[in-house]
């Protein structure tokens, strides 16, 4: 089997409201797939059925074991949980878990950051923690919710950075669904557009810029991706005033 | 020095004193999960429920303590059952269902002989009702909860503050909640006789607001909670004894100032 998630007529009613209707596609094994669509598309319901949050009709097929960063407003920062104990939710039976914390902590750029708490984290450090949360039982599939949601521009291109850095690492599949359509044509090698049904799958290079138009409209494409040529573009600056 | 004096001549006033000790400990172990979950509404529910299987027991003339248990049972599998099942939100369901447990408690009360001495016990506590009996209870359900709450305290953590991932990642939550909500009625239950009905709902709340402040984790949050209501539980008390009132309520308006005093001091400092 070369596919690591294969899904057939998968349909979500919410009280008798299609959120998503007759959903079809595979994902190959070490592709990094980003999912684009308008608000209210169904994205973040996909996401939940295949990872079974909630009921659906059709056929879901997750080939391996499956870590998920979830949307930053899922979490209760009020609540005082350490990093340490958000990172091992997967592990906590394994007698290893304080090892491999430390080890993903210092991997995703958050060493030292063990006995603080998960609350106090800027957007971009708790995206961070909750990718070495996901990756901390070695998965070989990777589903990403939103991650850039709440997060300031330097910090989403850091994120970026480091879930191609483990990707190229691992050889993990991945699943992102993102508003960031630049970022998505930049960084993904293929891209679905979900509008409740599926407008378009394939190669980041074949999707034709009509078919996006037709889910989003001109105005908003030009305003996601104007979001992110400007986080592009205060990058390169950065760049050039270290240099100089 | 009247007091201790007191405290050992006088066997009720010994058994209602070590029954404060240990109904603070244990409201203090459940109130940081429920400030931090938002049940605050929950445990007043639930309060309120006892009142109608109180009144059930009396009228049958059978364990105020059984008939509290099925009525809280009762009470937190319906929010639980309803909650799950229907699409209201937890807290209408306890708005539906608290006065209907409310209303049959007075009703059936209204049906024994000492209507108004009974049901003012119950509202609002009666050092006079407590048993040695009651103590030994107390303490089975302190034993209990506490051991439960320690050995599931990351289960509990992570229920309250994601319980998607909880979920996501092999944490039964619906058997957590389970628990902790029939976890709030036993301490109900076991508190009823000191509290009473109607200040309940403080013991189950004011620890948990003040452990909240800078809390590192949850059992750093509970240990504060206890050392809080230890401390204001034993001045209540005192205060109950000396201008002879009730002292639940003693106890919740010692809390309660204790609380704004710490809130005031922590602004200026």
């Amino acid at each position: 089997m070369d596919w690591a998630i294969q899904v057939n007529n998968l349909s979500v009613k919410i009280e008798d409201i299609d959120i998503l209707k007759n959903v079809s596609f595979r994902v190959k094994k070490g592709e990094f797939t980003g999912i684009i669509g308008p608000n209210g598309a169904g994205k973040t319901t996909l996401v939940k059925a295949l990872l079974g949050f909630i009921s659906y009709s059709g056929e879901v097929t997750l080939n391996g074991t499956v870590g998920y960063v979830p949307q930053l407003s899922f979490f209760n920062r009020e609540f005082p949980m350490s990093v340490y104990d958000f990172v091992r939710l997967p592990v906590r039976h394994d007698k290893n878990w304080q090892e491999k914390v430390k080890n993903l902590l210092e991997k995703v750029g958050l060493k030292g950051y063990g006995n603080r708490l998960v609350g106090k984290l800027s957007g971009g450090e708790y995206q961070r923690v909750s990718l070495a949360r996901a990756l901390i039982s070695g998965p070989n599939i990777l589903i990403l919710d939103e991650p850039e949601s709440g997060v300031d521009e330097m910090g989403k291109a850091r994120f970026y950075e480091l879930i191609n850095e483990i990707r190229m690492e691992k050889n993990i599949t991945i699943l992102m669904v993102s508003h960031d359509i630049g970022m998505i044509f930049e960084k993904c090698t293929s891209v679905m557009c979900l509008n409740k049904t599926l407008h378009c799958h394939g190669p980041t290079s074949e999707i034709d810029p009509s078919q996006l138009k037709k889910i989003f409209g001109e105005f908003d494409i030009w305003i996601r991706s104007d979001n992110h040529f400007e986080r592009e573009h205060k990058h390169l600056n950065h760049e050039k005033s270290e240099g100089a | 020095m009247e007091f201790i004096k007191d405290i050992l001549n006088y066997e009720f006033l010994m058994l209602s004193f070590i029954s404060t000790l240990l109904i603070s400990v244990l409201t203090a172990f459940v109130s940081p999960i429920i400030v931090y979950k938002k049940m605050e509404f929950v445990g007043d529910g639930l309060a309120h429920a006892i009142f109608a299987g109180v009144a059930f027991a009396v009228l049958l003339k059978f364990n105020v303590f059984i008939g509290a248990i099925i009525a809280t049972v009762i009470f937190a599998f319906s929010i639980y059952q309803l909650n799950q099942t229907s699409k209201l939100a937890e807290s209408t369901v306890i708005g539906m269902l608290l006065p209907v447990f409310m209303s049959i408690g007075i009703i059936l009360f209204s049906k024994t002989d000492r209507y108004t001495s009974d049901v003012m016990s119950y509202l609002f506590g009666n050092l006079l009702l407590i048993s040695t009996q009651d103590v030994y209870f107390l303490s089975i359900v302190t034993f209990i909860t506490l051991g439960l709450i320690i050995a599931k305290s990351y289960e509990i953590s992570y229920w309250i503050s994601d319980e998607a991932m909880a979920q996501f990642y092999g944490i039964k939550t619906k058997v957590i909640k389970l628990l902790i909500l029939l976890s709030i009625s036993f301490v109900v239950v076991a508190s009823l006789k000191i509290a009473g009905v109607v200040v309940m709902g403080a013991f189950l709340v004011l620890p948990g607001v003040f452990a909240k402040r800078n809390a590192k984790s949850l059992r750093n949050a509970i240990t504060k909670s206890v050392v809080f209501n230890l401390f204001t539980s034993f001045l209540g008390f005192l205060i109950a004894y000396y201008f002879d009132v009730p002292p639940g309520p003693a106890i919740v308006l010692t809390s309660f100032m204790v609380l704004l005093s710490f809130f005031a001091f922590s602004k200026q400092s």
